[in-house]
């Protein structure tokens, strides 16, 4: 069967871990395709389909071959080495890694890899530099796009 | 271990199909069909009607049970359904509420 994903090799590194979680992992393989809601507490790997909203309240991690195509998607963390779509609100730290192509709104903060496809609005919460405050009163980018 | 994990603290509401093998930890309501097999572990709840290759339940199980080859429902197992299949064992301490169609 397909190689399993659970890529959180650099990413966890400055991550402060140790939070309370119940549960242990989940983990959709590569043959699974889910249609629903999926929620609760602790990780979870998707390598399959799902066409539904996801909240969890640990990481969630969307291998190479993984899609989720929903409505809201929120977690701890969010890493997309495969597809994420979605026509909500996605909230979380999100990764956006190298050939991944992710489509949504994001609230929280991101970081994109050189050669992901991004592509939607993202309202981080950072302080402005000193010599453009005033200007804009919130800090928030526009629509972006990076490929 | 097997390739779709539904983890402890998961709740799925939908329809989960998948050519894997399934082991269920959490909650699922709504549908479950797995070409292989599908093992519902002590503690999970899964409100649906499954479709599966062998089937091992030690959880709660609410839902009718099609399977391709065997049933066993272990001690500490509570099912409530009908259960089509081809084998099926019902161990001791198991509860089971339901009809049993083996095919004959």
């Amino acid at each position: 069967m397909a190689s399993s994903v659970t890529a959180r090799g650099t990413h966890s590194a400055n991550k402060t871990s140790g939070s309370t979680r119940g549960g242990s992992g989940a983990r959709v393989g590569a043959g699974t395709r889910i249609r629903g809601r999926i929620s609760g507490s602790g990780d979870l790997t998707i390598d399959g389909n799902v066409e539904g909203d996801v909240n969890v309240s640990g990481d969630l991690t969307v291998g190479e071959h993984g899609s989720v195509r929903g409505d809201a998607v929120e977690a701890e963390s969010i890493t997309v080495a495969g597809t994420l779509e979605a026509e909500g609100q996605v909230t979380g730290q999100l990764r956006v890694l190298v050939g991944s192509h992710v489509r949504c709104n994001v609230k929280g903060s991101i970081s994109i890899d050189e050669g992901a496809e991004f592509a939607g609005r993202i309202d981080a919460d950072f302080d402005l530099p000193p010599e453009l405050e005033g200007h804009s009163s919130s800090a928030r980018a526009g629509t972006s796009r990076r490929s | 271990m097997a390739s779709t994990v539904i983890g402890a603290g998961i709740t799925i509401d939908g329809e989960i199909t998948t050519d894997e093998d399934v082991v269920v930890e959490g909650t699922i309501r709504g549908k479950l069909t797995a070409k292989e097999s599908i093992t519902i572990e002590a503690g999970a709840v899964v409100e649906a009607d499954v479709v599966s290759g062998p089937l091992t339940v030690a959880g709660s199980l609410t839902g009718n049970i099609t399977s391709s080859d065997r049933v066993d429902l272990q001690g500490g197992a509570k099912v409530i359904g009908n259960v089509k299949a081809t084998r099926i064992t019902i161990a001791d301490g198991a509860q089971f509420k339901g009809n049993v169609d083996m095919d004959v």
